[in-house]
């Protein structure tokens, strides 16, 4: 067995900390997979809970040095009076699956649970002390995203701190450094240039904010891991180290007392440490979309419970409960609307920014903001099974699992920290043995104190082996493809566009040809009246009044159709005299005395009615539309013909042209007959159609266009498109609602609205593109910026990048890469939404619009089309 | 049937602590050597010493584990 865990962790710095994480949950026994996405602070790990638990997991976690968050919640046990009471909870906590913690504090009667979410919920919590023999109740606390913003915010807080103080000490450093060199003597005391005093004021940089580095380093030696925090330390200890030795013995042959080296480890520090504070500003700022997404679960909820209104903690709401949402309120669960009339806010899940009509019936999103009416509805799911907690599992999911690009860039991220120790050692061996003599002629460091004058050819080539050190952290490598894929695929929830991970990202960019389902997913997927036609006699109005009375009985689709499209233009449909349904051929009925037939040509010819040709070139015309046309006959003479066909959703049309702009190749693909699906194809702009497509034969169409190279990308409701979503390249269900987690495919949208399509297909580009352009700067700057350290410029021009520039280099390369990556968040898709009050998709069909292709004999009158 | 015999986790550890720092002792001796044969200063060498030796020690120290890990348990089991 297989279970899943997500753990938040602190204290990672850099892309090769995750690794180490990873590299150590991997080796730990009981793990079949760990993945740790550094940007999102996160481990997710597949385990064997035969093996391991999450105790243990947290523990290898902690044992490589770093912070695993806890969930954790304090609440009241009342009743608890001794230290018995207290054991006795403590053991029905502990023995209850997921609690891996119980604090209790019996004088104050309280209980503070750590717990895994994935496997025990807070009312289970709550059950167990209650089943030991107290009452719980809640206490005000922090939930697991406080707790990881306030993290977060420490974790800023504290590089700020650092920040700050490494340069309230660097500059006193620098100014007694360069007090001879920029004209500066007039202002800095002479004394500040001693090298006792450089060497007071760097040692608390090192001691402080320098510290972070060698803990690092010591954490990661003591596990067997070299990360990007050695070559820190190696290279800031050495400068540090050897400006103690030129202090103390000025004649070492160091380059002398002038020479200090405490400079070049204070700015180190205070450009690392600038770095790390904007890395951590910023990286917070990628993530912003799933804290927001957190952020939005309803607190409390109003349900009724013996009659009464009582208001309960969310978590404590259970499926069968009727819950009260008032005008301006947070919809606190999924549910279904049991009564009450509103409209719902539901941007925050769908992207949709027109409030959505609710009526008894219809779904409801928990977390979605009820606008005007008053709800009452049945929740039907609660907790992990919402459509909010799964759209957040999916997302973290999403950005924890590493496409192709990350881990190739991760593993060369990897290697590179000893391929750069190796580099620096050449680089050393070369100048101190060769270089020196060969090349050396004197120059200066840019950004430097030190003079090549003075300088002896061990300071010389241990100065370029520590700007090696330092210029090749691949800190910007690590960050270039998580933090794109963070904002990508947090941009897409706003939208309603769930992308479920790098790869999907990755190969829905390469996607060239599209194929469409049609019904359910080009269409609505039930039928809908589309046209009247009516002799002057009787007219438009009063032919569908007629056909809606005889059809009221039916349970036929069709039947519905009509009477639903009579409904929605305002015509009463009363009740028939007479019903007779005629299987195969259409219903008859008797209404005030009026004998109305509605049905096929044989029911027409076999029952005698008069001018019938009259309609017949009306119904060929239909049919060949791939509309069902129905003969209408009142007191024996044809009075019209009512028709009905699946319609177009509403921005079919715009979408498809749209991703022909886009250069895709756009194909429909339906199980319907051939006819039908061109009429559907030629309304929405598609010349391809693949039409009498059995649903098992789908997925074999996609094989299809896979074996003549294509990448596709199949487009399906995800219900009967299964295999075929799951054949394509990349799958994508559609109006998903708040069925997600069950849904096949790799991009899900949220609500029935083909133009996402666009938005998911522009996001991935844009979002590879970034990645890209973050790789592409990230190794650019390693690639230029070490053969320019080790010094291979330096026998055609006398200048070298000191090590104080090569943090500079560095620090700016990290932040360099998160900035462009949060360019991601000003994404917004080409097709903007712009219609009225959007009808819930559970409801029935919007009136049919001139667009939809009713034909407008005459007016069926108020306003109707 | 007699059970694999494996070497304990600890011993692995120094002997592959002794063999990485053997590794950077033997890099410094050979440093200290072609410095004195190309008559770098004492203080030089001394730098140079220090820094190969730690150099050296951090890259075997990531390179030894893995490759003596295996061939230690093939060897012992």
């Amino acid at each position: 067995m297989t279970e899943r865990t997500a753990i938040s962790i602190r204290g990672m710095t850099c892309a090769s900390c995750a690794q180490t994480i990873e590299k150590t949950l991997r080796e730990t026994d009981g793990v079949l997979d760990a993945t740790v996405n550094f940007a999102a602070e996160k481990a997710i790990v597949d385990f064997d809970p035969s093996r391991v638990d999450r105790k243990g997991l947290e523990k290898a976690i902690k044992d490589v040095g770093y912070e695993p968050v806890r969930h954790e919640i304090v609440l009241k046990a009342l009743g608890m009076a001794s230290p018995h009471c207290a054991g006795l909870v403590e053991k029905a906590l502990l023995d209850t699956p997921g609690v891996l913690s119980a604090d209790i504090n019996f004088s104050i009667e309280t209980v503070k649970v750590g717990y895994d979410p994935s496997i025990v919920t807070v009312t289970q919590i709550k059950k167990a002390i209650s089943d030991a023999g107290y009452k719980p109740m809640d206490v005000e606390g922090e939930s697991v995203e406080d707790r990881e913003r306030e993290a977060r915010r420490q974790d800023i807080r504290k590089q700020g701190v650092f920040t700050a103080s490494s340069w309230l000490l660097s500059v006193p450093i620098m100014l007694g450094t360069f007090r001879e060199y920029f004209g500066i003597s007039g202002f800095t005391p002479e004394w500040l240039a001693s090298t006792y005093v450089l060497w007071a004021l760097t040692t608390p940089l090192m001691v402080g904010p320098g510290a972070q580095f060698f803990i690092g380093t010591y954490r990661g030696l003591k596990h067997g891991y070299t990360d990007m925090n050695l070559l820190i330390a190696t290279g800031t200890g050495a400068a540090y180290i050897l400006g103690i030795v030129n202090t103390l013995f000025p004649e070492a042959g160091f380059g002398g007392p002038k020479v200090a080296f405490f400079e070049t480890a204070a700015l180190l520090i205070a450009f690392l440490v600038t770095g790390r504070y904007l890395e951590a500003l910023t990286k917070g700022r990628t993530s912003e979309a799933i804290r927001k997404l957190m952020g939005l679960k309803a607190k409390t909820a109003r349900i009724v419970r013996d009659g009464q209104e009582v208001e309960i903690p969310v978590d404590d709401v259970v499926v069968g409960d009727f819950v009260i949402v008032r005008p301006g309120e947070k919809v606190p669960v999924d549910g279904m609307v049991r009564a009450g009339y509103s409209a719902v806010d539901e941007s925050m899940i769908t992207g949709e920014s027109i409030p959505v009509e609710k009526k008894i019936g219809d779904e409801v999103i928990g977390a979605t903001i009820n606008k005007t009416g008053l709800l009452k509805f049945e929740a039907t799911k609660v907790g992990k099974e919402t459509a909010l907690a799964q759209i957040v599992k999916l997302i973290e999911d999403a950005q924890a699992a590493k496409p192709k690009i990350q881990r190739l860039a991760d593993k060369v991220a990897g290697r590179f920290i000893l391929a750069v120790h190796v580099l620096a050692l050449f680089t050393f061996l070369f100048w101190f043995f060769a270089g020196y003599d060969a090349y050396f002629r004197g120059g200066t460091f840019l950004l430097s104190s030190t003079s090549l004058f003075s300088i002896s050819p061990g300071v010389f080539s241990l100065l370029l082996a520590i700007t090696v050190l330092i210029i090749s952290c691949p800190c910007a490598v690590g960050l270039a493809t998580p933090s794109a894929i963070m904002a990508g695929t947090g941009k897409g929830a706003e939208f309603g566009v769930l992308i479920k991970g790098g790869d999907a990202l990755e190969r829905a960019h390469k996607v060239d040809t599209i194929v469409l389902d049609k019904t359910g997913t080009l269409t609505r997927g039930e039928p809908s009246l589309t046209d009247v036609v009516a002799s002057d006699g009787v007219g438009q109005r009063e032919a569908l009044h007629l056909a809606a009375i005889a059809e009221r009985g039916s349970e036929h689709p069709l039947g519905e159709a009509i009477v639903r499209g009579a409904d929605s233009r305002g015509i009463r449909v009363e009740d028939a005299d007479q019903f007779v349904a005629i299987p195969g051929h259409g219903v008859a009925a008797e209404f005030r005395g009026r004998a109305i037939l509605l049905g096929n040509r044989k029911l027409m010819r076999d029952r005698g009615v008069r001018e019938v040709e009259t309609f017949l070139p009306h119904v060929e015309r239909l049919e060949a539309e791939g509309k069902t046309a129905m003969l209408l006959s009142v007191d024996g003479v044809a009075a019209g013909v009512i028709a009905v066909a699946d319609t177009l959703k509403e921005h079919s049309a715009e979408a498809v042209a749209r991703l022909k702009k886009m250069g895709l190749d756009v194909v429909m693909l339906t199980g319907d007959n051939r006819r039908t699906a061109e009429a559907i194809a030629r309304k929405v702009g598609i010349e391809r159609v693949l039409a009498e497509v059995l649903p098992e034969d789908k997925a074999n169409e996609m094989k299809r266009f896979q074996s003549q190279g294509r990448i596709v990308a199949m487009v399906g409701d995800g219900i009967n498109d299964a295999p075929a979503l799951t054949q394509a390249d990349v799958g994508i269900a559609i109006g998903s609602g708040t069925d997600i987690a069950k849904e096949a495919g790799h991009i899900i949208l949220v609500k029935e609205d083909l133009r996402d399509i666009v938005t998911a297909l522009e996001l991935s580009r844009k979002t590879i593109r970034k990645i890209k352009q973050n790789l592409f700067w990230a190794f650019i700057y390693n690639g230029a910026g070490v053969p320019l350290a080790a010094g291979l410029l330096y026998p055609l021009f006398p200048v070298l990048v000191s090590p104080e520039l090569a943090a500079l280099f560095m620090a700016t390369s990290s932040l360099s890469v998160t900035l462009n990556t949060l360019l991601l968040k000003r994404f917004k898709p080409s097709l903007l939404r712009t219609s009225g009050l959007r009808r819930a998709p559970a409801g029935p069909p919007p009136r049919p619009t001139p667009s939809d292709g009713v034909e407008v004999g005459q007016p069926l009158g108020g306003g109707d089309s | 049937m007699s059970a694999p015999r494996s070497m304990t986790g600890r011993k692995q550890r120094y002997v592959t602590a002794a063999a990485y720092l053997g590794i950077a002792a033997l890099s410094s001796v050979l440093f200290a050597l072609a410095a004195k044969y190309r008559g770098a200063s004492g203080t030089d060498t001394y730098l140079g010493i220090v820094w190969v030796f730690a150099l050296s020690a951090i890259v075997s120290a990531s390179l030894l584990p893995p490759l003596l890990g295996k061939r230690l348990g093939r060897a012992t089991s």
